[in-house]
């Protein structure tokens, strides 16, 4: 993996204090490590509040970590100036219309990421670039000239993906930029960052909570649970040779679109009611693992590497 | 209780057509559609945003927002009309005959009432009981929808739980009652899977457990072959293709159906195979088009498609289509 490493991050650490520092925080990232290789597509998953847009952030330094180190490109940019860094790592976000300023036209929205790219360009020749941009997302060049709030969902998600294309970046955080779309829009969207990548040698963190869409786009794919990475592997491992229950229990609950499958298949139930206790010295599914022994509730399981490449934090995993 | 007649449908909508009067013209939401459920059945709702799925369904429980109103229609709900009650009568059938829950459970629950206070409001809004015996009921109810702790659950305000938890509480007022219909307008879209499987589990047993018939609003196929027995597919306001579950799956007619299913990831996740997309942009519903409404991003589309919107006609045995190319004379119709 370390010849071809374009991002490392190292035990980062972010806690939120919600009612002053009184309190337990929340342990939205707890010592994380994870590393991206060039021009890979890196999935995160996990259920709300398991830290994936936390992360996401951090590695764009959008929020500072409190530990731990990022790697890009053999720099450390931990504590460097991210302004020259912003060009080469961008972002969508996930609600495109609350991500586009409402009271710019598109052309401006596309500007703004040229000009953080440190292209300096006239009036006439960001036009052109921004048609272009325009043109690479599927929307027409006199889209330009219209608000965001002229466009249906899926369009708006075209508008962001061009902008963060704008500055011409290697690396893209996608925070679950089809979640907030209609499923005959999200497949036109995930095929767009397919094809994107595959023409300018992208690498991208493709975080979602629908696994069957982070399993379709992803060359490897992280699982998150309660701010810490539990399982780590390529596809094929995630899903042939799962280790941590609490992967199996995601991978049995995806709905599947066939009614005869449906019917055959055998569901891992997950318990939800469970309150996890935030104290809990040990490892935090606990509460709700149908596998769970009473050693698993004083040790943290470290992310261990169980064969080569595939990792998982579970003192009982099943290779 | 009344014997069920599993012969006859609970609910009956009749060429509903649903408008809204707009400054730049009408809107039509809903044309024509039609649809029936029978007792203790799921029927799904499948379509995208604006497809006019949620009209419909809240035109079923009267509750459609201003200017919306049915210009054309009916809707039989046990033998009765639903579109000619009085506020009265309303009144006491909603919540009680039929329920609804919705995709966000924070804006339909109050949020200065404890969920106790807002689910005895619906008992002895329909039932003269005791405050005590009311109170029974709705700890019994907390419990049946897997609360753990109802006693203190009925203490406590909705800011204080998790998204699922209030869907759960919305579903608890829902199924106060014993409603023989239940209106589900995507239940599960705000909430994760791991938390959507425990949802769906808990509304198959409800309709196991009650006998009661549901209306099941999403988009999501995987749930559809999870928990759907026949399935409406809407788009622009119209009824695609209505069929069984399996009709539907295994023996898709509408290009729309078909273009939905292929744009899902497969059931096998390793698969390499790209997703194929239905291409173009969302129907205008201020300006339709002439002819059928899914031609402009149909990849079938022929030129009569453009001109005239083909009728919903019977292909087999209850599984309707409206697509020119499930006409017997389509030939004759492409030539002519």
């Amino acid at each position: 993996m370390a010849d071809n490493e374009l991002l490392r991050a190292q035990s980062l650490q972010k806690y939120f204090y919600a009612n002053g520092k009184k309190n337990e925080p929340v342990k939205a990232v707890d010592n994380v490590s994870l590393s991206i290789a060039k021009g890979e597509t890196f999935g995160l998953v996990g259920e709300s509040g398991s830290g994936k847009t936390t992360l996401g952030r951090l590695l764009l330094r959008l929020i500072e970590p409190q530990k731990g180190r990022i790697v890009y490109n053999g720099t450390d940019i931990t504590r460097a100036d991210m302004r020259p860094m912003r060009r080469k790592m961008q972002i969508i976000f996930q609600n495109p219309s609350a991500s586009l300023d409402p009271a710019m036209r598109v052309k401006d929205i596309i500007a703004e990421g040229l000009r953080c790219g440190g292209r300096r360009l006239g009036k006439k020749e960001t036009e052109e670039a921004a048609a272009e941009l325009l043109e690479s997302v599927g929307l027409v060049a006199d889209d330009m000239y219209r608000y965001p709030g002229e466009f249906s969902g899926g369009q708006q998600q075209r508008i962001g993906i061009a902008r963060a294309r704008a500055a011409d970046p290697e690396f893209i955080v996608c925070d679950e930029p089809v979640s907030a779309l209609d499923v005959s829009y999200q497949s036109q969207i995930v095929n767009l960052l397919v094809d994107l990548k595959k023409e300018r040698q992208l690498t991208y963190l493709f975080i979602s909570h629908d696994l069957s869409v982070v399993m379709h786009i992803s060359d490897r794919v992280g699982v998150m649970y309660m701010g810490r990475l539990v399982e780590v592997g390529n596809r094929e491992d995630i899903v042939l040779r799962t280790a941590h229950p609490y992967t199996a229990a995601l991978l049995s609950n995806i709905p599947i679109p066939d009614p005869k499958l449906s019917r055959a298949r055998v569901r891992v139930p997950l318990d939800v009611d469970s309150v996890y206790n935030e104290n809990t010295e040990g490892c935090r599914y606990f509460s709700r693992c149908p596998k769970a022994r009473p050693e698993c509730k004083q040790t943290v399981p470290e992310l261990k590497e169980i064969s080569p490449g595939h990792f998982c934090a579970c003192l009982f995993s099943q290779n | 209780m009344n014997e069920i007649n599993k012969n006859i449908p609970l609910l009956s909508v009749n060429d509903l057509t649903v408008e809204f009067p707009m400054p730049a013209g009408t809107l039509r939401a809903v044309s024509a559609l039609s649809y029936d459920v029978y007792p203790g059945e799921v029927m799904g709702i499948v379509g995208e945003s604006g497809s006019g799925k949620s009209v419909a369904a809240s035109s079923v429980m009267h509750l459609l927002q201003k200017p919306g109103r049915v210009t054309e229609g009916s809707i039989t709900f046990d033998g009765r009309d639903v579109l000619s009650m009085t506020k009265k009568e309303l009144n006491d059938f909603r919540g009680k005959e039929i329920s609804m829950i919705f995709q966000d459970p924070m804006q339909c629950l109050d949020p200065s009432f404890t969920v106790g206070s807002q689910l005895m409001e619906t008992v002895r809004a329909h039932e003269k009981v005791a405050k005590a015996e009311a109170r029974g009921r709705c700890v019994d109810v907390l419990a049946s929808v897997g609360i753990k702790d109802p006693e203190s659950m009925m203490k406590k305000y909705p800011f204080e739980l998790s998204g699922g938890m209030r869907q759960r509480v919305m579903i608890a007022i829902a199924l106060l009652c014993r409603p023989k219909l239940l209106i589900a307008d995507e239940p599960t879209t705000a909430l994760d899977v791991t938390i959507q499987e425990q949802i769906m589990l808990l509304l198959k047993k409800a309709c196991s457990e009650n006998e009661m018939a549901m209306v099941f609003i999403t988009h999501n196929f995987g749930l559809v072959a999870d928990i759907c027995d026949r399935v409406t597919v809407m788009y622009g306001g119209r009824v695609m293709e209505q069929g069984s579950c399996d009709d539907i799956f295994y023996s898709t007619a509408h290009p729309y159906t078909c273009g939905l299913m292929q744009a899902i990831p497969k059931a096998d996740l390793l698969s390499e195979e790209r997703l194929t997309s239905i291409e173009g942009t969302p129907l205008d519903p201020m300006a339709p088009p002439a002819g059928c409404p899914f031609a402009p991003r149909c990849n079938k589309a022929m030129d009569i498609c453009h001109r005239e919107c083909p009728e919903l006609r019977e292909i087999a045995k209850g599984h309707r289509a409206r697509c020119w190319l499930c006409e017997d004379d389509a030939e004759v119709s492409i030539h002519g």
